[in-house]
């Protein structure tokens, strides 16, 4: 009776993952078209159109700005663009607004993590402009960050230490060696802060 | 102005140069779309299939599992035939008319015996739940037809079949024929006591009936059950006459 009772629980098993998985094979080939469907006053499109007003309107001012940041973090305007829309992206699948959400930096923060170790030459910019990207990006990633958010768009080092998930501390020793780099200078030993 | 002010003021300068195309938010949603929709065939594709393994090792183990069931009471009914298959050996297979019913109808033009017709009772299954249950009966010898009643108590089956097999003299067994004797899951018979009659016709002097209950569902077969109970009189002219086959 009692390996009755287990095959048949295995069989009951068996049944619900398949209707599950069934369930879920529908419900994937559904998601592309959602946008079309209208079920109810409160269906799917109507949540996923709310959804994509809250996403536009709070990054869409923000659009050209990542993309200058994805532009030299990645080491050109291309590269930059597809690390900003991967991140928009990921950030997209994820999207909740709570309090104290903060999504520019949430989008950042995923730049940084996706950025490039060693970013391919420069292509489409000015000789200033491709100087300076070229020297970053011969930085280490954490370094690049940090002297990117820092001192190309003024995020103060605390909050940049929050973007990267580092100390303070951390930071500003990061920037004062990639600027000195950058710059020519020495180098100065790690755990010195910006001057 | 330090250094890095300087550096500060220089990256600003080459960034309004920087020559960008702003990225498309709808873009990313489309991307994150189809993305989700992935993730979601993915988890969906590997859940049918894990669905799919567990049916199939479920509906193999279930088979297995009834295999285990099956062989010890095949293996008890396979032990326990022998014992009255052979005691019961019946006085006219040496030459002597059949037993106490014959003698009451003595002296008849067309006399019909009563044949005290033993089944051997050992051979019955009595274990293991009743999802299927199968037994063997050793009527003992038959000279000419009988109406032969087999028991099989309150068990409910979906098909009652018994397997005929006519012995020749020597007690080789001869072609087998399939009798179904009835269905005890239909209508009223459900949970009543089973009975069923059948004419079996034999020139043999034996009858080896094997009782098959199809998903049984209420109580195993018994040994009482399992005997015949009302062997009724035959006409012994009719009888000879439909054995000579």
């Amino acid at each position: 009776m009692v390996a009755t009772g287990v095959l048949i629980g295995h069989d009951t098993a068996s049944v619900t993952l398949i209707v599950i998985g069934a369930g879920m094979f529908f419900i994937g080939m559904l998601i592309p078209t959602l946008t079309e469907f209208q079920v109810g006053p409160t269906g799917f499109s109507a949540k996923l159109r709310e959804r994509d007003l809250d996403f536009s309107e709070t990054l869409g001012p923000d659009a050209e700005q990542l993309t200058r940041l994805g532009a030299w973090l990645a080491g050109s305007p291309e590269a930059g663009r597809e690390l900003a829309e991967k991140a928009l992206s990921d950030v997209y699948m994820r999207w909740s607004r709570g309090p104290d959400s903060n999504p520019l930096d949430d989008v950042r923060r995923r730049m940084v993590k996706s950025a490039p170790p060693a970013a391919p030459a420069p292509t489409g910019a000015s000789a200033a402009s491709s100087d300076l990207l070229s020297k970053l990006l011969a930085l280490p990633v954490a370094e690049r960050s940090a002297v990117v958010l820092h001192l190309l768009e003024g995020v103060d080092e605390n909050r940049v230490a929050a973007i990267t998930r580092r100390e303070p501390a951390s930071v500003a020793a990061d920037v004062a060696r990639g600027a000195a780099r950058i710059i020519g200078s020495d180098v100065p030993p790690r755990g010195a802060a910006t001057p | 102005m330090s250094d890095v002010e300087r550096l500060a003021e220089a990256m600003r300068q080459a960034d309004t140069e920087l020559d960008v195309d702003p990225v498309e938010l709808s873009n990313s949603v489309d991307r994150a779309r189809r993305r989700i929709a992935g993730r979601l065939l993915l988890v969906g594709t590997v859940s049918a299939l894990a669905a799919m393994l567990l049916l199939t090792g479920g509906l193999a183990a279930s088979s297995a599992v009834d295999r285990a069931r099956r062989k010890p009471a095949e293996h008890e009914a396979a032990t326990k035939k022998p014992q009255g298959a052979h005691s019961r050996r019946p006085a006219h297979a040496k030459g002597d008319k059949r037993g106490s019913s014959s003698e009451s109808t003595s002296g008849s033009p067309h006399p019909r015996p009563r044949t005290e017709t033993q089944v051997a009772p050992g051979s019955a299954i009595t274990t293991g739940p009743p999802v299927e249950a199968e037994a063997e009966v050793e009527i003992g010898d038959l000279s000419r037809t009988e109406i032969v009643v087999i028991n099989v108590g309150s068990a409910t089956a979906e098909n009652v079949i018994a397997l005929v097999t006519p012995l020749d003299p020597e007690g080789e067994a001869l072609e087998t024929e399939q009798v179904i004797f009835g269905d005890l899951a239909s209508g009223d018979r459900e949970g009543e006591t089973g009975f069923f009659k059948r004419e079996l016709t034999c020139e043999s002097i034996r009858v080896s009936i094997k009782v098959e209950l199809e998903n049984a569902a209420t109580e195993p077969v018994t040994e009482r059950d399992l005997a015949p109970c009302e062997p009724a009189a035959v006409d012994e002219e009719a009888g000879a006459g439909s054995a000579q086959r």
